[in-house]
């Protein structure tokens, strides 16, 4: 009888004590777990990475894709330990972020999803698209699919009258920065009308969470459209448009093209913030909407000898063709990575 | 009724009124039983749907394993099981001792006015929206720096299981009510004639015999609190790919990753988050059946019904 009081009155403080000691104390010497957040970009190549940091180092990754302007809020309010964004940060996100560095560590291309049932293409061809016409697409300004736009790019085409339905994301995203920073360098009306940022105001379309549900709209939307990082669209079977590029050929994201692009870069800023969106003629195969993606990392973090062997791990190793070739991602160009490692230097652990 | 005639044969068929009252007998009852099938049709529909299409990704992996890399097959929903364990207990651990001791205070040694508004203000804390409760534990828990536990500025499986402790402290309190009005008065009596101090009385006499209403109204709310969504998308809904046991971080758990998975484009996820619904309704239904057997004991203790 009393022993039962007792016992009632002691599980809340037993519970208490158990859960302020697991709270209070992190974790034991050997398992290291680093949390990350951002991107849902780059996050089908971090999912391959986790396993095989897990099996090199013992590190635990956990790695919450929740788009990159959550990202940044995350690793701002150090909340996670790395924060990954495919924008790069903005002088206000500088500050707000208190001592932040942006490496870039994996470079793909952002692929034009398209689904369109009863779409006969010549052999081995995608459906073409410009950039005017796609920028005209979000702009509501051309709404079925046999628009003489679309038509005159694919003469030898036959495509089915459908109305277009526009996919785009409602989260803040840096695949929507990269996106946007394209149509606005080949759309004068669509920079002035919505401009570039990972938030805009999508003047037409129906928004989702995540690349994953950008990706899931198209797959479950005859005639639809939508922008996804590459590895998504093969991830379910969606079919990109060949863009084409400022040397008027077509292209679609494949590695040598992405790779293309991303060697637009001769020398590196400070700081790190690169655009290879419509990249110059002199690079006849550049795909024309292709990104580096970043690591936010403190300048000052507990965990900083963790966080320099993982990147630096992801800088060279990960950039292996088993991680990276299934997913389409490009290994990063030398001047790229010589870069990222001498800012991957500044982080320095907490005192 | 026909008139009767001496040699007439006498129709045992109802005629006039007696025919329609008759008729008006036979619609009203098959109308009933009608809704009466409907109702546990519906139950039976949507756990023979969910069965349908969640079946064939029901395996070891599924509880065994996090969700497979990206673009690969198999993998399944461990860390969101283990997320759902480490939830419900902790908000148990916090509800059950709350609530039970609300439950006393209401009908032991409150007087009756503050006993009746007690039960007033519990009912409507039980059909309080759950999706309420979570946007305020966010604002207190999440947004908040709360330095003892260890939690602040992020999702964290305290923070998650404290807005579940809210959802379950009506149903544990309100059950606990009803089952301690049960305890006859003479119980108590013949403990007062002994010379036995109150609160003696009430822990030792009154709350054994509680005991399996208490234990009814916990697995009521554990059922509920499991399949709970609102509450935990603002304060444990970002989480990793691999099991976790550390309550200071957010994790899977299993409502929050059906939601998460069936809006996903991959169909094989989409069968997993078919799957976890079953074992969600599998674990409701087990804990109610568990619930109702208890129930059924303990009224028979108490000799009532």
């Amino acid at each position: 009888m009393k022993r039962k009081g007792i016992a009632l009155l002691a599980v809340p403080l037993a519970a208490l004590a158990v859960v302020a000691g697991a709270g209070a104390s992190r974790q034991s010497a050997k398992d290291v777990v680093i949390t990350g957040a951002g991107s849902t970009f780059v996050a089908p190549l971090v999912s391959v990475w986790t396993p095989a940091l897990g099996s090199a180092f013992g590190y635990t990754i956990q790695y919450s894709a929740v788009g990159s302007g959550a990202g940044i809020a995350a690793i701002s309010a150090r909340t996670v330990d790395f924060g990954a964004s495919d924008a790069p940060l903005t002088p206000d996100q500088f500050s707000a972020c208190n001592g932040c560095v942006q490496i870039p560590w994996a470079l793909a291309g952002t692929a034009v999803d398209v689904n369109l049932p009863g779409l006969v293409l010549p052999r081995n061809t995608n459906l073409r698209l410009t950039g005017e016409v796609i920028a005209k697409i979000y702009l509501g300004e051309i709404t079925r699919w046999t628009d003489p736009a679309i038509e005159a790019l694919n003469p030898k085409a036959t495509i089915p009258d459908l109305p277009i339905t526009v996919a785009h994301r409602s989260d803040n995203s840096g695949t929507t920065y990269n996106f946007t920073d394209y149509l606005s360098s080949v759309s004068p009306a669509w920079r002035s009308q919505v401009g570039r940022g990972i938030g805009v105001s999508w003047p037409v379309g129906v928004g989702a969470n995540g690349n994953s549900g950008v990706a899931g709209i198209v797959k479950n939307t005859p005639g639809a459209i939508g922008y996804t990082d590459t590895a998504y669209a093969l991830a379910n079977g969606l079919r990109f448009a060949a863009i084409e590029n400022r040397a008027g050929r077509f292209i679609v994201p494949s590695i040598r093209n992405v790779l293309a692009a991303g060697d637009a870069v001769k020398t590196v800023p400070a700081g790190n913030e690169m655009h290879i969106v419509n990249p110059p003629r002199s690079n006849p195969t550049a795909y024309p909407i292709s990104t580096y993606t970043y690591v936010i990392l403190p300048t000052k973090s507990p965990k900083a000898a963790e966080l320099r062997k993982m990147v630096f791990w992801a800088l060279t190793q990960g950039q292996q063709a088993k991680y990276t070739a299934k997913l389409w991602f490009v290994p990063i160009p030398k001047v790229v990575l010589v870069a990222a490692e001498k800012t991957l230097k500044q982080v320095e652990l907490a005192t | 009724m026909s008139a009767s005639q001496p040699g007439a044969a006498v129709s045992l068929r109802a005629a006039g009124r007696s025919r329609r009252r008759l008729r008006a007998n036979v619609a009203a009852e098959a109308s009933a039983v009608a809704a009466a099938l409907i109702a546990v049709g519906f139950l039976a529909v949507l756990v023979g749907s969910v069965l349908v299409r969640g079946v064939h990704a029901i395996n070891l992996n599924l509880f065994l394993k996090g969700p497979a890399v990206f673009g690969q097959s198999g993998g399944g929903i461990a860390p969101a099981l283990v997320g759902t364990l480490m939830l419900v207990s902790l908000a148990t651990a916090v509800a059950l001792p709350v609530g039970v001791l609300v439950a006393l205070y209401a009908s032991e040694f409150a007087p009756p006015r503050v006993a009746g508004q007690i039960r007033l203000w519990l009912d409507v804390l039980n059909g309080f929206p759950s999706i309420v409760v979570g946007v305020f534990v966010f604002a207190l828990a999440v947004k908040t720096k709360v330095p003892l536990l260890g939690i602040g500025h992020h999702q964290s499986v305290f923070a998650g299981a404290f807005a579940l402790s809210i959802i379950m402290l009506p149903l544990v309190s309100r059950t606990t009510m009803e089952v301690l009005a049960l305890v006859p008065a003479g119980l108590r009596e013949a403990s007062y004639a002994l010379g036995v101090s109150r609160w003696r009385t009430v822990l030792g006499v009154v709350l054994p015999s509680a005991r399996g209403g208490i234990v009814t109204g916990t697995t009521l709310a554990v059922a509920r609190a499991a399949g709970e969504t609102a509450p935990l998308l603002f304060t444990c809904a970002i989480s990793g790919l691999v099991v976790s046991w550390n309550p200071a971080l957010s994790t899977a758990s299993i409502p929050v990753t059906i939601f998460q998975y069936s809006e996903s484009p991959d169909r094989q996820l989409n069968a997993q988050a078919w799957a976890a619904a079953f074992v969600l309704i599998a674990f409701v239904l087990a804990t109610s059946l568990v619930s109702r057997i208890l129930l059924e004991r303990s009224r028979r203790k108490l000799g009532v019904g």
